[in-house]
C-alpha cells in the first residue's frame, strides 16, 4: 500500500483507531496483522519470503544468545548468509550472472546464462538490514534476544518503515512494542504535522519535479547540456523530496501511535562538505553502514591507505545495496572518492559557499544512480560538458508548479538552518491561528497543486 | 481507553473536528470558484474541451493526442473537403479520453466523417491517473463513466470540489485572460523548426501487451460509430522511427475488417514520410509536414466519399 494512495488514507486512521480502543496486550497482534495487510496490498505472495527470514533470524538471535565461543560465531554466520542469500536470489543474482557473461564475452569465451524472470520483493533491502541489525546486536550483547516471537516479526513487519525506512536499531524498537501507549495529543499532533509535510514534499514537489526529469532522461539523446543539467539538478531534490517525504510519513504514522521512529534526513543540501552531507541524508542507512561495515573494516584508527579503501569500499557496497546496476556501484564509488579527498584536505570550518560546492558534487553523482546504464550515464556527463543551446521547457505548468514550491521548501529548510526571520516557523507558531491556518493551506496546496496519481515512491525498488 | 487517553482524545476532536469544517468550507468555496473561472474560460485548451464536448456540430472532425492536434492541418482539410473540419486533439490524451470526448460529442449530433488518430502504442499502456482533463465534465452523464478509469475512489474524491481542477489553476488564467493559442485554427496547434533524430531508429521499448480496458472501451466507441453510420477512419500518422507493426495495429485492422463503416490506415514506415525536414521531432509532424499529411489524407478521404468504396492503400 502506497502512503500517497487513497486506501492508506482509509487504512491509517482504522489501524490507529482500533490499536487506541484495543487492550494493551492485544495491541502487536493487531499491528502485525495490520502490517501484513500492509504489505500484502504489493505482492502477497512475497510475504512468505519475508517470514522466511523471520524465523531465521529469531531463531539464530536465540541461539547465538544461548551459545558461547565459536558456536555463537556460527550461529551469527548462518542467519547472515541466509538473510543475505534471499537478497543475493531476488537482487543480485540476475547482474552478477549477466556481469560475469558479459565478462566472458569480452574475453571471447561462451558462458550462457539463465536469467531469472521473478520481481524483487518491495522493500527487501531494508527488511534484510533490519534483520541483520538485530542479530548482530544480539551476537555484540548490546540487545537481549527478543523471545516473543509475534514482538520480533513486528519489529521488522512495523508497516510504517517495512518497505522504506528508516532502518531501526533493535535497541530502539524492540522495547517500544512492549511499551503501553496512551493516546496524547502532542504526540498525535506532531505526527499529523510531520505525515503533512511528508506528503506535500512527496505529491507537490518530488512529483512535479519527477514530470520534466522523467522527460528529459528518459530522451537524453535529444536534450542538451543545460537541460540535461536542469534535470539532474531537479533529480536531486526530487529524490530527496521522494524519500524524505516517505521517511516523514513514516515517522509521523508512528509517532501518532506513539512510537519514536529515528530521524532519517536533516536538510542534507545545507551540508558544507560530503562527510557532513552522509551525517544527514538518510541518516539509518548512513549509521548502519558506519556500525557494521566501516568501523569493523577498522574506521578512522588505520593508516591512510587502509582509510581510503575502507571508505571506498563502504561506498561501493552502499551502492551495491541500493540497486544492482553498476551505476549505483559508481555512484557510490564516487561518494567514497568524494570523502577519501576530502579527508586529505582535512578542511574544518568550511565558509557557507561550501554548501553549493557539496551540492553541485552530490547533483554529479546522481547522474549514475539516475541513469538507466551506464552509457546513458556518461552520455549525460558527455552533453552536460560539451553541448550548449536553449532550456528544454516541457510542460510549463508542471515546471512553475514545481519550482515555485522547491523554493517554498528551500526558504523554510534556510530559515530553520541558519534561523533565519527570527525562527519564525508557520507549523510551530506560537500562535493557534497561524499554527492551524497553516496545516489548511498545506492541505489545500496538496489538492490544489499536487500530483494526485498514486505515483510510487523511488526507494521501493531498493 | 483510560481516562487520560479520553481527555486528550476529545482534545484532539476539538481541534481535528473544526479544522474538517474549515477544509470543508475552503474545499467548497474554492472549488465553486475554480468552476466558475473554468466556465468562463474564452480559449485554449479548456475552452476548446468544453467546445467540443458542449457546442461541437462541425462535419469532419479528428480526435487524438498531442499527434493528432499537430499532424491534422484544419484548413487544408476544410479546403479539400469543402466542408469545415475541427481537430479535436489533446496534448497528453489516449484513447479513453479520445472516446469520451467522442461519445459526447456524438450524443449530441451526427458528423458526417470521423478521423481517430490511433497513437502506435495506443494499446499497450494504461490511462490511469490521465484522465484529470475529463474530471471537470463530472456531472456530464456521458463523461461520467469513462472516470472510473481514471483509478479508483473516482466517486468519493469527487466528494472534494477542488480535485476536479487538481494542477489546472494556471490553465484556466491562461485560457480566461487569453494567454493560450489551443483554439485557434480549429484546433490545429502547428509546430514549426525541425529536431528529429539525426537517424531514424526504431521505436525503443515496444510492448506487445494489451490495456483491456482501452481495448474495451475503443471497441464500443467503434461500435458505437458503426450504430450511427458514421463513417470512421482509424489513422495511424507517420512517425520518424521504424515501427514494429505490434498489437495496436493488429487491433485496428481487426475492427477495420469487422465493421463496415470503420476503415484504417497506416502512415508509418513509409519511404515519402522519412524525410526530416517534415518533423518537428520524432512524434510529430511540422507545420510543413501537416500540410503535406493532411493534402494526402483528405484526398483520399475525398476519393473514398465520392466512390464509396474503401480506402486507396
Amino acid at each position: 500500500m502506497l502512503f500517497n494512495s487513497f486506501n492508506f488514507l482509509v487504512f491509517f486512521p482504522l489501524v490507529t483507531a482500533i490499536y487506541f480502543l484495543l487492550p494493551h496486550r492485544f495491541r502487536w497482534i493487531h499491528l502485525l496483522i495490520c502490517s501484513c495487510v500492509f504489505y500484502c496490498f504489493f505482492v502477497p505472495e512475497y510475504l512468505s519470503i519475508l517470514a522466511l527470514t523471520i524465523v531465521v533470524d529469531y531463531a539464530a538471535g536465540i541461539y547465538i544468545e544461548k551459545s558461547a565461543g565459536n558456536k555463537r560465531k556460527w550461529w551469527l554466520i548462518i542467519s547472515i548468509v541466509v538473510t543475505c542469500l534471499i537478497l543475493f536470489a531476488f537482487k543480485y543474482y540476475n547482474f552478477f550472472a549477466s556481469s560475469i557473461s558479459g565478462l566472458a564475452e569480452f574475453f571471447g569465451l561462451h558462458y550462457p546464462v539463465k536469467v531469472l524472470s521473478i520481481l524483487l520483493p518491495i522493500g527487501l533491502s531494508f527488511h534484510t538490514f533490519q534483520s541483520l541489525s538485530y542479530v548482530i546486536e544480539v551476537y555484540r550483547g548490546n540487545q537481549k534476544a527478543e523471545r516473543h516471537f509475534g514482538i520480533y516479526a513486528l519489529y521488522v513487519l512495523f508497516y510504517p518503515q517495512l518497505v522504506a525506512g528508516p532502518i531501526e536499531r533493535p535497541q530502539n524498537m524492540l522495547h517500544q512494542f512492549r511499551e503501553k501507549h496512551e493516546f496524547e495529543y502532542d504526540h498525535v499532533i506532531s505526527g499529523l504535522k510531520k505525515i503533512l509535510w511528508g506528503i506535500f514534499k512527496k505529491i507537490v514537489i518530488a512529483d512535479r519535479l519527477a514530470v520534466y526529469v522523467d522527460l528529459v532522461y528518459n530522451n537524453q539523446e535529444h536534450h542538451n547540456g543545460p537541460t540535461l543539467m536542469l534535470a539532474t539538478v531537479f533529480f536531486a531534490f526530487q529524490i530527496y523530496c521522494d524519500f524524505s517525504g516517505y521517511s516523514d510519513i513514516a515517522i509521523g504514522v508512528a509517532r501518532v501511535m506513539g512510537f519514536k521512529l529515528m530521524t532519517n534526513f536533516n536538510r542534507p543540501y545545507l551540508a558544507r562538505s560530503v562527510a557532513e552531507f552522509w551525517k544527514r541524508w538518510h541518516i539509518s542507512l548512513s549509521t548502519w553502514f558506519k556500525d557494521y561495515v566501516y568501523i569493523p573494516l577498522g574506521g578512522n584508527r588505520v593508516s591512510k591507505i587502509r582509510l581510503a579503501s575502507n571508505l571506498l569500499l563502504t561506498f561501493a557496497i552502499s551502492g551495491l545495496w541500493h540497486g544492482a546496476n553498476w551505476t549505483f556501484v559508481i555512484w557510490g564509488t564516487l561518494n567514497g572518492i568524494y570523502l577519501v579527498i576530502s579527508n586529505w584536505i582535512g578542511q574544518k570550518h568550511r565558509p557557507v559557499y561550501h554548501i553549493l560546492l557539496t551540492f553541485c558534487l552530490i547533483a554529479f553523482s546522481w547522474i549514475f544512480f539516475r541513469a538507466q546504464n551506464l552509457s546513458q550515464a556518461l552520455m549525460i556527463v558527455q552533453k552536460i560538458g560539451t553541448t550548449t543551446g536553449g532550456l528544454y521547457i516541457g510542460d510549463p505548468r508542471s515546471l512553475a508548479y514545481g519550482v515555485f514550491f522547491l523554493t517554498v521548501l528551500l526558504i523554510t529548510e534556510c530559515a530553520e538552518e541558519f534561523k533565519w526571520f527570527n525562527s519564525f516557523s508557520l507549523f510551530a507558531n506560537d500562535s493557534k491561528i497561524v499554527r492551524r491556518g497553516s496545516y489548511l493551506l498545506v492541505v489545500l496546496i496538496v489538492l490544489l497543486f499536487g500530483v494526485l496519481d498514486n505515483s510510487q515512491f523511488i526507494y521501493f525498488q531498493f | 481507553m483510560e481516562s487520560k487517553s479520553k481527555s486528550a482524545f476529545l482534545k484532539f476532536l476539538g481541534v481535528f473536528l473544526p479544522f474538517c469544517l474549515l477544509l470543508f468550507i475552503c474545499d467548497f468555496s474554492i472549488g465553486k470558484l475554480l468552476e466558475y473561472e473554468y466556465r468562463s474560460v474564452k480559449s485554449g485548451v479548456i475552452r476548446k474541451t468544453t467546445f467540443i464536448i458542449d457546442e461541437m456540430r462541425t462535419p469532419y472532425v479528428v480526435f487524438g493526442s498531442s499527434r493528432a492536434s499537430r499532424h491534422y492541418k484544419s484548413s487544408v482539410f476544410s479546403q479539400q473537403l469543402a466542408d469545415p473540419f475541427y481537430n479535436c486533439g489533446r496534448d497528453g490524451q489516449e484513447m479513453i479520453y479520445v472516446s469520451a470526448v467522442t461519445t459526447a460529442a456524438m450524443n449530441r449530433y451526427q458528423p458526417k466523417f470521423v478521423i481517430v488518430d490511433v497513437l502506435p502504442e495506443e494499446f499497450t499502456k494504461s490511462e490511469e491517473g490521465k484522465l484529470g482533463a475529463l474530471l471537470p465534465y463530472h456531472e456530464n452523464k456521458t463523461i461520467r463513466p469513462f472516470l472510473n478509469y481514471n483509478g479508483k475512489f473516482q466517486n468519493i474524491k469527487l466528494l472534494s470540489k477542488i480535485y476536479p481542477y487538481n494542477s489546472m489553476l494556471t490553465t484556466i488564467l491562461a485560457g480566461r485572460y487569453g494567454a493560450d493559442a489551443n483554439s485557434r485554427e480549429n484546433g490545429y496547434l502547428p509546430l514549426y523548426g525541425n529536431k528529429p533524430s539525426a537517424k531514424i531508429q526504431p521505436l525503443k521499448d515496444q510492448e506487445d501487451n494489451v490495456d483491456l480496458n482501452k481495448f474495451h472501451v475503443f471497441q464500443e466507441l467503434l461500435r458505437n460509430l458503426e450504430r450511427k453510420k458514421i463513417r470512421t477512419l482509424l489513422v495511424i500518422s507517420p512517425l520518424y522511427k521504424t515501427y514494429k507493426q505490434g498489437s495496436t495495429v493488429r487491433i485496428c485492422k481487426l475492427f477495420a475488417a469487422k465493421l463496415k463503416y470503420v476503415q484504417f490506415l497506416n502512415y508509418t514506415n513509409l519511404q515519402e514520410y522519412r524525410n526530416p525536414e517534415i518533423y518537428a521531432d520524432d512524434y510529430h509532424l511540422n507545420d510543413k509536414g501537416a500540410s503535406k499529411f493532411s493534402a494526402d489524407l483528405a484526398s483520399k478521404i475525398v476519393k473514398l466519399q465520392s466512390a464509396g468504396q474503401d480506402l486507396p492503400e
